[in-house]
């Protein structure tokens, strides 16, 4: 699997599991109008770091959140790369 | 003023240990005693919690720990907890639930030093006491979230665990530290404290707590060989899977099976279906793993549930019909007024609050001097399922719980009270007023986020956002040009736009009849102008506490003018709109304001003495 299809795959999961309608995922959605809420978008970044082993956000507030679905994607590829 | 109540504790030891409505002795779960549920309350240190077991079974060779989640993962599996754990009493397995130091109605460790420490022995203490009280010689560890991390750890270092239930455990504890950060950061703007710590909620957890939370690795754990585990996932996972593998290798006998059924529990509470869940699977792979057969021997009482510290007692009461009610009563360690505040649900999370606002406010108004009384209404945290036939899917609004809040009134009664405040956020808040309407002892309404003044049968949450929203909202978010892509997706531009101008004839409406009453010519007939204009007759004292750009707000703007100014017509309405508050006041700084503002006047309305005391305040009004 790619990054990106683990990534939006991980949010239809997380909003399955949070009784969360998404929206069609495209990179120029706004992540906090995809569906998910701040809890949501949380649950995704632990989910990702179990799936793919990378933590893009370190442990503080350095690392920007992203805005958009295709900005999130493109930070986790960038973190694979790195990692 | 007068002396703590006499609570009635020498009923506790001929029932059972039950804590009863001590006006109202009997079973607590109402008929048929020895098949139905019993719930005792327990205090194991700092911590409170429960004991379910069928009155013939409390003695029984294995029992069932039950290890909450924190934080939302706490409070959404509350109410489905206390259903799991009557399950399995009703199933021959003694069940106790509890919350974890400085969490739910627990009182802070007073010799903790570090919380993920404290929590873990606070597990192995819990076990002791369960085994204790129930004469088990085995229990079973059953863990929601985090709870199944620390079931899992405390599994490691027992030999009298005979199987382990891990409910959407958090297996690897990094990503979990993660997952607080994050949401940290989103809600808060700040992931880390200056100390290195996290506030979230309720939570603090400082550097060290995080730390060792983060060391946590599941994969890693050393399981008694031949341990039945019950691995139930929410979806399949790499890091599930490695789990099961690792844990098998070290001889665990590993069953992993469907969560589905219990998703419903780690789901928003909101709008959920609320019948109750199907525990069948879980209870059936128990009771493969695990039989036990029931032992017909009636265990003795327990000692009474009472937490204290310094400047509050705390006691779990039952009341209402069939004492199937339950509230937390929360006291002065000294003498008292006359006045207790009634303090309900927010939505349907359970009565400690979100964020545990309920028991901050409690705890504070007790060291201010007033008693106070968090209820669950029926059907929400620990109170009993409502037996009437309410349709699963109806909003919080659609249900009257002035019976419940007179119920609470009728045991405060008892116990010596005399004036009554009744307090709620959001939902809670509509139940409130409407509660104060409804019974003619209340004499004060503090209300946070107040909503909506009217519910009607047919609401639903949308129609009464569209209704309460103002079109400068709506402008708002067309200017941003973010929001154009959701607007154009979610909303319904022509339900908004027919919503707005009926908003508008409404306004209107509302602007010619003001007119006219103010020159007596007609009466309004209002629901909103109707409910204040009983209170204000009664003289009841009511606060309106908003956040400012709250839609509560413009559900009293639309009734009552810019900043809720109408409401100075009625005598003893108080209204503050305060910058920077947020909803469900779930961040310490927010929750602080609120509750030294509505100490504060309370404070100054007890030390009045009576209700009608305290002047007019509605000039305190803050536009936002």
């Amino acid at each position: 699997m790619t990054i990106r299809s683990t990534v939006l795959d991980q949010m239809a999961v997380v909003a399955k599991q949070q009784n969360k309608v998404l929206v069609p995922l495209a990179d120029g959605v706004l992540l906090l109008e995809s569906g998910l809420d701040s809890l949501c978008l949380a649950i995704l970044v632990a989910t990702l770091d179990d799936e793919l082993g990378v933590d893009p956000f370190g442990s503080g507030d350095d690392v920007a959140i992203p805005v958009t679905v295709g900005d999130l994607v493109h930070l986790y590829e960038a973190a694979a790369v790195h990692s | 003023m007068f002396p703590a109540p006499d609570l009635g504790f020498a009923a506790v030891g001929a029932t059972g240990g039950v804590i009863m409505n001590p006006a109202n002795p009997g079973v607590a779960d109402g008929t048929a005693p020895d098949r139905r549920p019993t719930m005792q309350p327990v205090v194991i240190g700092s911590s409170f919690g429960w004991l379910h077991y069928i009155r013939a079974t409390k003695s029984s060779d294995v029992a069932v720990l039950i290890c909450s989640g924190l934080n939302w993962d706490m409070v959404r599996a509350h109410h489905p907890l206390r259903n799991l754990a009557d399950e399995l009493a009703i199933a021959g397995y003694p069940a106790m639930r509890f919350d974890y130091p400085d969490t739910g109605d627990s009182a802070e460790d007073p010799e903790r030093t570090e919380l993920w420490e404290t929590w873990r022995k606070s597990i192995h203490a819990a076990l002791d006491h369960l085994r204790r009280e129930t004469g088990a010689r085995r229990v079973i560890l059953c863990g929601v979230r985090i709870g199944a991390t620390l079931a899992t750890l405390a599994a490691e270092q027992r030999d009298d665990v005979a199987a382990l239930v891990l409910l959407a455990p958090v297996l690897r504890g990094r990503s979990y530290v993660q997952q607080l950060q994050m949401q940290a950061r989103l809600e808060n703007r700040a992931a880390v404290l200056p100390d290195g710590g996290l506030e979230l909620h309720e939570l603090y957890l400082g550097a060290e707590t995080l730390e060792r939370i983060a060391q946590v690795d599941l994969r890693n754990a050393s399981l008694p060989p031949d341990l039945p585990v019950g691995l139930f996932m929410q979806a399949p996972s790499k890091l599930g899977a490695d789990c099961e593998r690792a844990w098998r290798q070290k001889g665990a006998d590993v069953t992993s099976t469907d969560f589905a059924c219990l998703a419903p529990m780690l789901q928003p509470i909101e709008g959920l279906d609320t019948r109750p869940m199907d525990f069948s699977p879980l209870l059936a792979w128990m009771r493969q793993v695990v039989p036990t057969p029931p032992v017909s021997v009636v265990g003795a009482a327990g000692p009474a549930a009472v937490l204290a510290a310094p400047g509050w007692v705390e006691t779990p009461l039952r009341f209402g019909p069939d004492d199937a009610l339950f509230g937390m009563f929360c006291r002065p360690d000294g003498d008292a007024g006359d006045l207790a505040v009634i303090i309900g649900n927010t939505g349907l999370n359970p009565h400690y609050g979100v964020a545990r606002f309920a028991v901050q406010f409690a705890r504070d108004l007790a060291r201010s001097g007033i008693a106070s009384f968090r209820i669950d209404f029926a059907g929400l945290g620990d109170s009993a399922d409502r037996t009437d036939k309410i349709p699963v899917s109806a909003p919080e609004f659609n249900i009257d719980r002035s019976a419940d809040i007179g119920a609470a009134i009728d045991l405060l009664s008892q116990l010596g009270y005399r004036r009554f405040a009744v307090h709620g956020i959001c939902s809670g808040a509509y139940h409130a007023l409407h509660g104060a309407v409804a019974d003619q002892r209340i004499g004060v309404v503090l209300m946070v986020n107040l909503p909506v003044l009217e519910w009607r049968s047919d609401d639903d949450l949308f129609s009464v956002t569209r209704r309460n929203t103002k079109l400068s909202h709506y402008v708002q978010r067309l200017v941003a040009k973010e929001a154009w892509g959701r607007l154009m997706r979610d909303l319904d531009i022509g339900k908004i736009l027919w919503t707005q101008a009926e908003r508008t004839a409404e306004r209107a409406r509302d602007a010619v009849l003001g007119w006219a009453e103010r020159r007596g010519w007609v009466e309004r007939q209002s629901v909103g102008r109707r409910i204040m204009t009983a209170l204000s007759r009664r003289q009841v004292k009511t606060f309106f506490l908003f956040s400012s750009g709250d839609h509560g707000v413009d559900a009293i703007e639309q009734e009552f003018g810019r900043g809720g100014t109408g409401l100075m017509a009625f005598a003893g309405t108080t209204v503050r709109i305060v910058p920077g508050l947020d909803h469900m006041l779930t961040a310490g700084a927010m929750r602080r304001t609120a509750i030294d503002l509505m100490i504060r006047y309370v404070t100054e309305l007890n030390d009045g003495g009576d209700a009608g005391s305290l002047p007019n305040q509605a000039a305190a009004v803050n536009p936002g």
